[in-house]
């Protein structure tokens, strides 16, 4: 159903740039700290920060904020139920991590490496959260996977020091952003959309991130981690454009849609 | 609770439904089987099967001629719920979105609930509370000033139908008050089919026939400018039986309808053109020999001068006209030639209000007649009420003839605030700022009056603009009252007590009667005795109101099986008459004859658009603030949205969804527009609900007071001629 | 195979009166701006009522993180339970009908539960109860697939591995439930001239 307002969206567009933000960052410094390389405090609180800004935003979100303790009952079936507990250890993990770290604690490498994994399994599982049927423009791999690969771009642009092994994953990043521009541009007839009235803004949204990519690699020459702050924005402008591109094709849009296509001859 | 309906146990010698609770394994409710055609037998349900669980009343609505039944689950005193009357003759426990929701309008927290006095200007929305008894000593200091000046005829009273809600108050106990007082009345039958009326009255056959026999018995339906399915919801399963049964069903109306789209056939004339098509078919009829002879030879009169009428109609011409294909138009042919019985459902509200209403209804009344469907079951005309109540208590015989009382007739109601020949008026239940047509020139006459009374469950349009004095209105659910279908009579109970100070109307007019020194418009000792005594008649047959409150499937009345099949036609040769002498001495037209209105396409190049009013089912006219205080009603309803043909809109630059301004000389409103097919190009549509669409509407008025004082019907205002122009908005 | 509780519509003979819709808010005394059931309506007058589908395989159901949806074993009704909901709104999200709605005033979703109270009591759901077409119709059924009916209608609503429990009765279909069995039979003898 047509909605006029993206306020309700934005909020959780910036939620879950948070945790993807947060989680493609620790997979990169994870990946620093195992090949022994000094990890700034500043960088941890930068990522534990977010992790809690983007559990805060979904939760103040709730209707009934209380109840949300039972969240983890749906763990056998439902995905955001995996992402609530994964996002959970997860957002505790990132604490630790600063905890220990301000207070030096040798012998966390185990920590580390489960918020590593922890990290990439969160970018996994917030591709699934939207892989319902009932959302046409998500129910596809170059959604499921994307904030994964988005989330490794940005891993990679913090724990690489070779700037062209971040082609590939700017390539990987921008082909999906392509391919999902592509797809959403065949609703654009079908009236389908959301936000019909703002495509223009979204769409555009898709190519400028595989340009602000494209920045981020010219960045990377002078320092390949200088790439993780376009790589940040294209997570928001990817977020950004996923809400804002929303299709929905219930009774109620395909009723509109049989309006639009009875009433085209008359235009 | 189960609710079985079909279960019947046998009581002695009598059948009956039975609700049953299955956890307490009792029965709480009985009701007698019934059958529509006859075979029941008046019945009471045993004592000790009805326990106090379930109260039954009619829907607050007005739909017409049949209201659904209402079952209110209660709690001593208290409403839980409510659902449809499963007992009930015609609607079945099925109820329309107006009726599931009707609790809203009772428990509305906009209700009036004590009399308010403007002060300030009128239409300022300044009021003051006051008592009863200061309202009614002002209404009758005003009302006294005309009385006593021996001119009690300027002080007129309108009920509309909100007063026809309670059929005692409409046909017996406010007539009786006006008639007592001398005042001029005025009810909302002129804007609603008076005109329908006087043409039925000149052929002298009134129709009568109802909905449930359709279903069971016509082989055919024609709906002819009507829409029951947005208008009247409960005749919907019976045209679905109807189908079901084999049977067929066209509705013949330029607009596409709810009705037309459940129909086998949707014919699309040309606006205004029924006359022509109507003589078309029937010259087809006489010349196919597809007429029943003996009808005509025995039981009419006028036939001769009616063939030579319409013999000269050529199809081709007719098809033109009517901008309908031959095959259409054979289609129609075909349908009266060989369906019978075929049964018509009649206009109202489309045909009576056009200019040449009266003479298109004759003509199409006449293709009844002519193939022989009157006075038979399944054919005839749904059209009427058949049910009477006891008129003689209506004081008409107290009406001085000395005092000229402007008719009902909208002519007369609108030359008598003109020359303000009325000096007060009191509405009741109505709301002329409304449903009146041409708003902005009504309202600068009704300003001229000197004192106006609303009476209403709210503050509708009238009173917020024009009254001096409101009253709060009991609901229905607070008084005691009966309904009837076409065949039953019903309870219509009081459950709540009334809310705040809100008073029936018997008993404010009773209270004020007694200050204007007529101690006798109550004789009763209470309201269930006066009620008795309204349904003291023929029809009604014994029914009391203690009988009926054990009857929650009705009582049957007493009339005829089907109606006319004695084929006395109420005309003054007694026969069914083609042509009228009659219409002669009246100054009508004594063939019904074709006539362009005054306000059409071919006349006027300066409004190229016809507008013309709908119905659907979230609405009944104006009620309750045009449904605002109806949360569910304006959920589904929010707004006016004006259908408008895409081609129309799309040359005029409006976009779907887009306000607009619709206009023409009598004012102009913005409105939404909606592109729609449902219209045809060159109209658009606005539902009757909303105001604005009387800001255009034309009050011209094609039948004479004359008429309206000789037959006691005629003057509804032409609404649906009605020209105007669209812009979209900058 | 299981039994299912399921709708069956039929568009000729529904004509929109929205009857339905009303009788689900009265029966359920749902807000005035919360409709479990939406009448849809297409240029030509076609109409659709349609609320909760009571899938087969729910979408809604699989999607709740507190478990606050199940489905009966009895008629498969499925049945959202407003004491455990913690109002996410992922369920909305997830249904392809857009039959969950929002109650802003409670913090939580709630949707059409087939009047499962009314049908432990042997009474029909509100919507079909009140709808004088006999348009909307429901019944346990058994069958995958059945004689007269449809997956679909003027649109799409079939979506292989959801199974909603809907069909669309088509114009020549047998086996329509008997509705005129609540009729009185009409008279046998004709008026005689």
């Amino acid at each position: 159903m047509k909605r006029d307002s993206f306020a309700d969206d934005l909020f959780l567009s910036v939620f879950s740039f948070c945790l993807i933000a947060a989680a493609g960052c620790l997979a990169g410094l994870c990946i620093r700290y195992v090949s022994s390389q000094d990890i700034a405090l500043s960088w941890l609180y930068g990522v534990a920060l977010l992790s809690t800004l983007g559990f805060l935003f979904p939760f103040l979100h709730l209707g009934r904020k209380m109840r949300s303790v039972g969240a983890l009952k749906g763990l056998s079936s439902s995905w955001l139920s995996r992402e609530i507990g994964i996002g959970s250890l997860f957002l505790v993990g990132c604490w630790a991590l600063v905890w220990c770290t301000e207070h030096h604690i040798q012998h966390v490498k185990w920590i580390w490496i489960c918020q590593g994994i922890l990290a990439v399994a969160l970018l996994w599982v917030i591709g699934m959260v939207y892989h319902l049927v009932a959302q046409p423009m998500w129910f596809h791999g170059s959604q499921i996977y994307h904030p994964l690969v988005v989330g490794l771009f940005l891993a990679a642009a913090i724990c690489f020091h070779e700037v062209l092994l971040l082609i590939p994953f700017w390539i990987a990043d921008s082909g999906f952003a392509l391919i999902r521009l592509k797809r959403i541009m065949q609703f654009r007839l079908d009236k389908a959309r959301v936000f019909p009235d703002l495509y223009f803004l979204f769409e555009g949204a898709f190519i400028l991130r595989v340009l602000v990519g494209l920045l981020g690699l010219g960045l990377a020459f002078q320092e390949v981690y200088y790439a993780a702050g376009p790589i940040v924005f294209c997570i928001l402008l990817d977020r950004f454009s996923f809400y804002g591109t929303a299709v929905q094709i219930g009774p109620s849009e395909q009723f509109e849609s049989l309006r639009q296509k009875a009433f085209a001859k008359w235009i | 609770m189960s609710l079985v309906i079909k279960e019947t146990i046998d009581s002695g010698s009598e059948s009956l439904m039975v609700q049953r609770n299955d956890k307490k394994n009792c029965i709480v409710s009985a009701a007698p089987c019934y059958n529509n055609f006859g075979l029941d037998s008046r019945l009471i349900s045993k004592e000790g099967l009805m326990e106090t669980q379930y109260r039954y009343s009619h829907c607050p609505y007005n739909c017409w001629p049949v209201n659904c039944g209402l079952q209110f689950s209660v709690d001593g005193e208290q409403i839980q719920s409510v659902q449809g009357n499963p007992f009930h003759d015609v609607s079945r426990g099925m109820l329309c979105v107006k009726g599931q929701s009707c609790l809203e309008i009772h428990r509305s927290p906009h209700r009036l609930t004590k009399p308010l006095r403007r002060v300030g200007s009128r239409g300022s929305q300044n009021w003051k509370e006051i008592s009863w008894d200061e309202a009614l000593t002002e209404i009758a200091d005003q009302l006294n000033k005309t009385i006593q000046a021996g001119e009690p005829q300027r002080n007129a009273l309108y009920h509309g139908h909100g007063n026809i809600v309670q059929r005692a108050n409409w046909k017996i106990l406010t007539p009786r008050f006006a008639n007592m007082l001398g005042m001029t009345l005025w009810d909302a039958n002129f804007p609603c089919w008076y005109d329908v009326g006087v043409a039925q009255d000149l052929t002298g056959y009134w129709g009568l026939h109802d909905p449930t026999e359709m279903g069971a018995l016509s082989s055919g339906l024609i709906n002819w400018a009507q829409d029951p399915c947005a208008s009247m919801a409960n005749m919907t399963p019976y045209m679905v039986q109807l189908k079901e049964r084999g049977g067929k069903i066209i509705t013949i109306d330029p607009r596409l309808t709810q009705t037309a789209a459940l129909s086998d056939y949707h014919i699309r004339p040309r606006l205004g053109s029924d006359a022509i098509l109507a003589h078309g078919l029937a010259a087809a009829l006489i010349k196919a020999g597809a007429i029943d002879v003996r009808f005509i030879q025995d039981y009419s009169t006028g036939y001769e001068d009616y063939l030579e009428h319409v013999s000269s109609v050529r199809v081709e011409d007719v098809c033109g006209a009517c901008e309908l294909s031959h095959a259409e138009f054979d289609l129609l042919l075909d349908t009266y030639a060989n369906t019978k019985p075929l049964c018509l459902n009649l206009t109202r509200g489309a045909l009576g209000k056009h200019w040449n209403g009266v003479n298109m209804i004759r003509a199409i009344l006449h293709l009844t007649a002519l193939t022989g469907n009157i006075g038979i079951p399944g054919g005839g005309v749904i059209w009427g009420e058949s049910i009477e109540f006891n008129q003689k208590l209506d004081a008409s015989n107290q009406i001085n003839s000395h005092h000229l009382q402007p008719p009902n007739n909208y002519n007369s109601i609108l030359g008598a605030l003109e020359n303000q020949d009325v000096r007060t008026l009191m509405v009741v239940g109505g709301n002329p700022l409304s449903q009146w047509p041409d708003i902005n020139h009504l309202k600068s006459q009704l300003l001229k009056l000197e004192f106006i009374v609303s009476y209403d469950l709210f503050l509708n349009h009238t009173a917020r603009q024009v009254a001096d004095l409101v009253l709060p209105a009991t609901s229905w659910i607070e008084e005691l009252g009966f309904r009837s279908t076409n065949r039953r009579i019903y309870l219509s109970d009081r459950i709540e007590e009334p809310l705040g100070q809100c008073k029936e109307a018997s008993t404010w007019m009773r209270e004020l009667s007694l200050k204007l020194g007529i101690a006798d418009y109550f004789p009763w000792e209470d309201k269930q005795a006066c009620l008795n005594s309204c349904l003291d008649s023929e029809s009604c047959e014994g029914a009391t109101i203690e009988l009926l409150r054990q009857s929650p499937a009705g009582l049957p009345a007493n009339i005829p099986q089907v109606p006319f099949e004695d084929m006395q036609f109420l005309s003054p040769s007694g026969k069914y008459e083609f042509t009228s002498e009659k219409a002669t001495e009246l100054g009508l037209d004594r063939l019904p004859i074709h006539r362009e209105s005054a306000e059409s396409p071919a006349n006027c190049a300066k409004y190229p658009l016809q507008l013309i009013s709908s119905r659907k089912n979230t609405h009944f006219h104006s009620f309750h603030m045009s449904h605002l205080y109806v949360p569910t009603l304006l959920e589904l309803e929010p707004e006016p949205v004006l259908q408008v043909h895409p081609f129309d809109a799309n040359q005029r630059g409006i976009n779907d969804g887009s306000m607009a301004q619709l206009f023409n000389d009598r004012g102009s409103v913005e409105l939404r527009v909606e592109w729609s097919t449902e219209v045809q190009k060159g109209h658009v549509s606005l539902n009757d609900c909303w105001p604005e669409l009387n800001i255009l509407t034309d009050s011209r008025t094609p039948v004479s007071p004359e008429v309206t004082s000789k037959l006691g019907c005629g003057g509804q205002p032409s609404y649906q001629n009605c020209l105007v122009e669209l812009r979209s908005q900058p | 195979m299981k039994e299912q509780r399921t709708f069956y519509f039929d568009a000729d003979l529904c004509m929109g009166c929205q009857g339905c819709v009303a009788a689900c808010k009265n029966t359920n005394q749902t807000k005035s701006d919360l409709m479990w059931r939406t009448v849809h309506k297409s240029p030509e007058l076609l109409f659709l009522s349609m609320a909760c589908n009571h899938c087969e395989n729910p979408p809604c159901l699989q999607a709740c993180p507190t478990k606050s949806y199940f489905k009966r074993e009895t008629d498969g009704v499925v049945i959202h339970n407003p004491e455990t909901c913690m109002g996410c709104r992922y369920c909305q999200m997830a249904c392809p009908y857009g039959a969950i709605k929002w109650n802003p005033e409670q913090g939580i979703v709630s949707k059409c539960h087939f009047c499962f109270e009314r049908l432990d009591e042997g009474l029909e759901p509100a919507c079909v109860q009140t709808c004088f077409a006999g348009a909307l119709t429901q019944r346990l059924s058994s069958a995958v697939k059945e004689k007269g009916c449809s997956k679909n209608l003027l649109i799409s609503t079939w979506i292989e591995g959801v199974d909603p429990s809907i069909r669309y009765i088509q114009a020549s279909a047998e086996g329509k439930p008997d509705r005129m069995a609540q009729f009185p039979p009409p008279l046998t003898k004709e008026a005689e001239r």
